[in-house]
């Protein structure tokens, strides 16, 4: 039986985002039922509540290694959506703070290969050839504006700092990734 | 003095309805025992996160099935209760019981 493109979504975000020794069984529990003619809302209900309750979990075991990155993450997000406002000195500590968020998102949801990407994107990024056609593309939005001046626009100027910093949130959140327990 | 740990009430579903299902148990099974029980629909990630604690506390093994197509080639992992799970049950059924019966009738609907 087919499945709905909305629960494969779900499927995929688990894959992402689920730590845990029962991690496969779960998902291949939920996909089962998925197969079965599970509703779509019911296979969203069961991945966010496993992603919310494994979060949870992960939070109260590990209190400090859990909330800093997502004090980055809230902060980086904040800075590149411009609602952040930083002094003129705290510069270098705002593209740090994107850098890390970047980072552990990107290490988290997608582990060491999507660092290399990402990586090489923002490098890439660097060279006129790339950034030229990107931010002419993002002028076509009103609502890219801000990530283009915040986000994007911001990385390249400090392209080592923000290297570091990808590759060490890559490392931290490989290291944070449970193994795959067979029990 | 030895110290025994209470099941949790979840967790006491979660081993009542693996005792039912027998050897051959995995997630959706037991999740679909409880719900049929209770009424009440139950979170997949809930029933595992019971039988972690479960097999934690030695009342439940676990082994590996082979993965299969409808599963996108995940692996079933199948729970059984070890004899230290069924003596648990057992006592919690005593415990349990002594307390119901020394209630007072519960009748009318309000406490």
């Amino acid at each position: 039986m087919n499945v709905s493109r909305l629960s494969v979504v779900a499927l995929r975000l688990l894959e992402r985002l689920l730590g845990g020794p029962e991690r496969e069984s779960l998902i291949g529990d939920i996909a089962e039922q998925a197969a079965h003619g599970r509703s779509a809302r019911w296979v969203w209900a069961q991945a966010l509540l496993a992603i919310a309750g494994d979060t949870v979990r992960q939070t109260r075991r590990h209190p400090v290694a859990s909330l800093l990155p997502a004090f980055f993450f809230g902060y980086g997000a904040a800075a590149i959506l411009g609602s952040v406002r930083l002094l003129p000195g705290l510069r270098p500590l705002d593209q740090i703070m994107v850098g890390v968020a970047a980072g552990w998102v990107v290490g988290r949801s997608g582990g060491l290969p999507a660092v290399a990407t990402f990586t090489a994107l923002v490098l890439a990024m660097r060279s006129p050839i790339v950034q030229v056609p990107v931010m002419v593309f993002l002028d076509h939005f009103r609502g890219a504006e801000l990530l283009a001046s915040h986000g994007l626009a911001a990385l390249p100027y400090s392209i080592a700092i923000a290297v570091v910093c990808i590759g060490a949130g890559g490392l931290w959140a490989a290291c944070q990734r449970p193994v795959r327990a067979v029990s | 003095m030895v110290k025994r740990a209470f099941l949790g009430g979840f967790e006491l579903l979660v081993l009542l309805a693996l005792i039912r299902l027998g050897d051959e148990a995995y997630g959706v099974p037991i999740s679909a025992e409880i719900e049929r029980s209770s009424g009440q629909p139950v979170a997949l990630s809930s029933v595992y996160v019971a039988l972690g604690s479960l097999s934690r506390k030695g009342l439940v093994s676990s082994r590996r099935g082979e993965p299969t197509a409808a599963r996108g080639g995940r692996a079933k992992t199948y729970f059984s209760v070890t004899a230290e799970g069924l003596s648990e049950a057992r006592n919690s059924q005593r415990t349990l019981t002594a307390l119901w019966q020394r209630l007072p009738a519960l009748g009318g609907g309000r406490a």
